[in-house]
């Protein structure tokens, strides 16, 4: 598995907590949403299981013990959804598709 | 003819008290006197073969029985007097509500000339007599004088302590301290609020503050968030990282105000959270600072 080179934001604990400040909370999420993408072109890999993303090291840093809470996986997927870079892939929402790219840049 | 006899010698008070009483033929005044009597000189002399006949009344279970029940009796009736003593206040109180009320259907019907004297007068009567009905109040005069006053007190004895702290004080804070001064006539915790309600608009150094949380503070008018911000800012950068109780300890404020502050400073964008079990804590906002 190819290693990723973490973004500065992976090692600042208050990047695993969603920030109440608006302009903050963009700037996370936007960090969250390359990051994602970022991680999922190195690792080639494509589905995301909300019910198991605590066991990718992407969301669940144990460097800082920190993880990245479902609500807040489920609300940056949704965000990348808006951007073209994820759909769902059953009704639940449980489970989602990366794309590297969006579909219209294929 | 009566025959004492004493077994630790006479007491010489015990025959001056004696004669005393006797000339003065106490028993038939007050029973009370000759009650006591007997009672201390029987401690001095320790046997005597009673003294007076009127004893009786005391003697044994029943006599100690019987001052029982006079004593329930009399307290009996002093507790229905304070009972019909009370209900004809009510009475009174009752009355004057249903008057009041009268003439605040009166001032409704004359509509909104604020600030009229007559409607000032009104609101001191309703203060004093504990009827607080501030719905339809509110219409005709924003507050009361007494309010006012209050308000305008309350500034400046707080004026100095709130610096000390820091230019920051809870309510409950300010209400301890003022009734704490004040020993008698204290203020209710309703007075204090509507007193701080009027301070902002009375231009007086001091204003009322109300969180997002609900916590209401008292804070010098100079006091501004940007610099709070700033300063806390700084302090995080210092600290790497601080919680409410860490930058309570550092700068000597209560935790509530403390963690008031750091929410601030997240507000204005210069702090970022940290929200685990441990703690939260706060950092410095690198999600917008670095991309500057």
């Amino acid at each position: 598995m190819a290693e990723i080179e973490w973004p500065w934001q992976y090692s600042f604990p208050p990047f695993f907590t969603l920030q109440p400040h608006t302009d903050t909370r963009a700037k996370q999420l936007a960090a969250w949403k390359s990051l994602i993408l970022e991680y999922y072109r190195v690792t080639k890999q494509s589905i995301v299981d909300v019910r198991e993303v605590h066991s990718s090291p992407l969301f669940n840093n144990t460097a800082i013990n920190r993880k990245l809470p479902s609500e807040v996986v489920l609300l940056v997927l949704e965000e990348l959804a808006k951007s073209g870079n994820a759909t769902p892939l059953d009704k639940t929402r449980q489970r989602w598709l990366v794309y590297w790219h969006t579909l219209e840049e294929w | 003819y009566i025959k004492f006899s004493f077994k630790e010698g006479l007491d010489s008070n015990f025959i001056t008290n004696l004669s005393d009483t006797i000339s003065r033929r106490a028993w038939e005044i007050t029973p009370a006197m000759l009650l006591n009597h007997p009672d201390t000189n029987t401690k001095n002399s320790g046997d005597v073969n009673k003294p007076l006949p009127q004893i009786k009344t005391r003697t044994g279970i029943i006599g100690i029985e019987r001052s029982l029940q006079e004593q329930q009796k009399a307290t009996d009736e002093s507790i229905s007097m304070a009972f019909q003593d009370l209900k004809k206040l009510m009475e009174m109180a009752k009355d004057m509500v249903s008057i009041s009320k009268t003439i605040s259907a009166k001032i409704r019907e004359r509509q909104g000339d604020i600030t009229e004297d007559e409607t000032v007068r009104f609101k001191s009567y309703l203060m004093s007599l504990g009827i607080d009905d501030p719905v339809t109040r509110d219409a005709y005069k924003n507050s009361n004088e007494y309010v006012k006053q209050l308000a305008r007190e309350l500034a400046n004895i707080l004026e100095e302590p709130i610096k000390e702290v820091g230019g920051m004080m809870t309510l409950t804070d300010v209400y301890c301290r003022v009734n704490r001064a004040r020993g008698l006539e204290l203020i209710s915790p309703e007075d204090l609020l509507n007193a701080s309600r009027q301070l902002a608009s009375l231009a007086l150094p001091v204003v009322l503050r109300i969180f997002d949380s609900g916590v209401m503070v008292l804070q010098a008018r100079s006091l501004e968030d940007d610099s709070i911000a700033g300063v806390i800012a700084d302090l995080i950068k210092e600290k790497g990282s601080l919680t409410a109780e860490e930058l309570a300890q550092s700068g000597g404020i209560s935790v509530l105000l403390a963690r008031e502050r750091l929410l601030v400073t997240e507000k204005k964008g210069k702090a970022c959270r940290d929200d685990t079990i441990e703690a939260l804590r706060f950092y410095p906002n690198l999600f917008l600072e670095k991309d500057d």
